[in-house]
């Protein structure tokens, strides 16, 4: 699984689904949840993720290891642009895949509370829902349709903010 | 995407709805990513979940508000006060800095809440602003046709601002009052549009305000056409004039001397409209250049006006791309002794883009500029009108030939629309051209598109190459 050498500290993650993935500290370390667990050292050999399936983690790893290996912002303010620009055209591409993926990731980079993750996933659900209309929105969604406004009550709030609807 | 791999169904296919059940602050997120005010606001009829959502946002990092997007047709019925009350509730006690602020509202607004919204932005040091407005006026400044008589004065406020790095203006024709002060400390980027430049100095004033100005662009402004507009400046990069009008359209000049740029750094500078004389005193630093120059009433050209664009492409001739239109290839021509009067020499010109018609006269001037380009690599053609025989493309035979097998390798037809006779110039390309690299054709139209492409790139592999890796290909970009 590892690219660097082999005496760096693993750490084994353990999907819903019972499958581990063995990665290096640093690569784990992307997620404030597991740093913090690691520095209260109450990470045992392996973590637990009761609620993130294999295929999620798997994508949730190679987007941890890619940021790990860049250049972070803060070490040095005049970082190689070549690496920015390669960091977003990752993160681009890391982007393209279905609204139930996209979804699935948001919740386990919520719960792993990995920021960048947090931010690109909602950038990506902005980015499919603008320009489309409510309804459109509901459907992208999936939003519950017994929290559906009243007829009374979207009357309502489309007249409160009349400029904003056409 | 193989989803019987996955190991348990996934939230959207069970038809739960899991967005909703996020915590606030990841929707906020969301609400903070969409590009519009609107967009935001108009989310509170989703769900109840949703319905107050947008309120509770901790801040805008970007507002964007137009009042023709939420009203397409302005009319009597668009919601003055609610529109005001929002942009106010938007900018007002939110103590993080604002990224951006758009905001459209023509002439529903007075100048004191106009004046007062810019000052909201401005205390949350916004970086980048876009208005467009003009103050509601009053029964005694009665508007003269185009002639505006009461200028629209830049708050000190916003001169002052020290956060400012970006500014564009879009005033309905009137004229920019500038305050005294000095200031624009950080401004890189500065777009005036539709801004009647009756104060002739109005451009100098405003540069010598920007010590950090990289960026600039004048888009329909108006212009008095008897002074230069001198754009000086020590840091520019980027210059982009287009669409300028003049005010006494009286006068009978045959090309007034419109436009005086001494900028050093100046890498980009692009002129389209009408034409008017270009000095350009120091552009020692430019690599692209864009001359569009226009005449409208298609008047002749002489040979003085063909010597002075002439004059102009010496001037550039050390851009590495270049981009001209039909006037000028007419201009040039026009010059009568395209030997003498064409620029030199385009020694690092890579890349050219050319608008023409296809004809013996264009052709000379085209095939010259070609010969004096000992690098040029990509050729960019728009064609007009083709009245394209081979023996046009060819002129002078031989010496077209060295031209393209010595370094061409990328030759586009853009805009292309898939007339047969365009075949002629590409197969001339395809049996001479031993450095091509490809053949692009770009197409504007997806009915031709659909319907032609597929022909004309079969037809287009059966012909002889010299160049056994060249490429053909036909792309739709609308």
């Amino acid at each position: 699984m590892s690219t660097s050498s082999s005496s760096s500290k693993k750490i084994v993650l353990k999907s819903a689904d019972n499958e581990t993935f063995e990665i290096d500290e640093i690569v784990a370390l992307e997620s404030q949840a597991i740093k913090n667990m690691i520095e209260d050292e109450c990470a045992d050999n392996v973590i637990p993720l009761g609620n993130i399936d294999s295929k999620t983690l798997s994508k949730i790893i190679e987007y941890c290891k890619k940021h790990a290996e860049s250049p972070k912002k803060d070490d040095n303010a005049d970082i190689d642009e070549k690496a920015v620009e390669d960091l977003k055209s990752f993160d681009a591409e890391f982007a393209k895949v279905d609204m139930p993926l996209i979804q699935d990731i948001l919740m386990a980079a919520n719960f792993l509370n990995i920021d960048n993750l947090i931010g690109l996933m909602c950038r990506t659900i902005a980015d499919r829902i603008k320009g489309k209309t409510p309804e459109e929105i509901r459907k992208i969604l999936n939003i519950n349709k017994n929290d559906l406004l009243s007829p009374e009550q979207e009357a309502k709030a489309r007249e409160e903010n009349s400029w904003a609807f056409d | 995407m193989n989803k019987s791999k996955r190991a348990k169904p996934s939230n959207l296919e069970n038809g739960v709805d899991f967005i909703s059940n996020m915590p606030d602050p990841i929707l906020q997120l969301i609400l903070q990513g969409l590009p519009t005010t609107e967009e935001v606001v108009r989310t509170s009829v989703l769900s109840t979940r949703w319905r107050y959502l947008w309120t509770s946002i901790p801040y805008f990092p970007s507002l964007d508000i137009d009042c023709y997007r939420t009203a397409p047709t302005p009319s009597l019925m668009f919601p003055k006060k609610k529109f005001r009350d929002i942009v106010s509730w938007c900018l007002a006690n939110k103590t993080v800095d604002l990224d951006s602020f758009r905001l459209c509202c023509a002439s529903y607004y007075g100048k004191s809440t106009v004046h007062k919204w810019i000052e909201a932005a401005v205390n949350r040091n916004v970086k980048s602003l876009d208005l467009k407005f003009y103050p509601t006026p009053a029964d005694d400044d009665f508007l003269d046709g185009l002639i505006a008589i009461e200028a629209i004065e830049l708050p000190e406020f916003l001169i002052t601002c020290e956060s400012l790095e970006s500014l564009r203006l879009f005033l309905y024709q009137r004229i920019i009052g500038l305050p005294r002060c000095t200031g624009f400390q950080a401004l890189r980027v500065v777009e005036l549009n539709n801004v009647y430049c009756f104060d002739h100095d109005l451009v100098e004033k405003f540069l010598n305000k920007c010590p950090l100005l990289e960026e600039f662009s004048l888009i329909d402004c108006f212009i008095r056409i008897l002074d230069p507009v001198c754009v000086s400046s020590s840091k520019l990069k980027t210059l982009i004039i287009r669409n300028w009008k003049n005010v006494w359209s009286g006068l009978k000049l045959d090309f007034w001397c419109g436009l005086k740029v001494s900028c050093p750094q100046l890498v980009y500078f692009e002129y389209v409209g009408r034409r008017c004389e270009i000095i350009l005193e120091d552009v020692r630093s430019l690599k692209k250049a864009v001359i569009h120059p226009e005449d409208l009433l298609q008047q002749r050209i002489s040979p003085t006006l063909g010597k002075t664009v002439s004059m102009l492409l010496d001037g550039i001739s050390h851009v590495e791309s270049l981009s001209l239109n039909l006037y000028c290839i007419q201009c040039i021509d026009a010059a009568h002794n395209p030997d003498t009067d064409i620029p030199a020499f385009f020694p690092k010109l890579k890349t050219l883009e050319v608008t023409t018609t296809i004809d013996a006269f264009t052709m000379i001037v085209l095939i010259r500029i070609l010969r004096f380009s000992p690098i040029l690599e990509s050729l960019n053609l728009i064609i007009k009108k083709e009245h394209l025989t081979t023996d046009y493309w060819v002129l002078d035979e031989v010496e077209t030939r060295t031209i393209l097998t010595r370094h061409l390798k990328s030759v586009k037809f853009l805009r292309t629309n898939g007339k047969k006779r365009r075949l002629v110039i590409t197969r001339f390309l395809l049996e001479h051209g031993n450095a091509l690299e490809e053949i692009v054709f770009s197409w504007s139209s997806k009915v031709k598109y659909h319907e032609k492409s597929l022909k004309i790139m079969k037809k287009l592999s059966k012909l002889q190459k010299a160049s056994s890796t060249v490429k053909l290909i036909s792309v739709l970009k609308e």
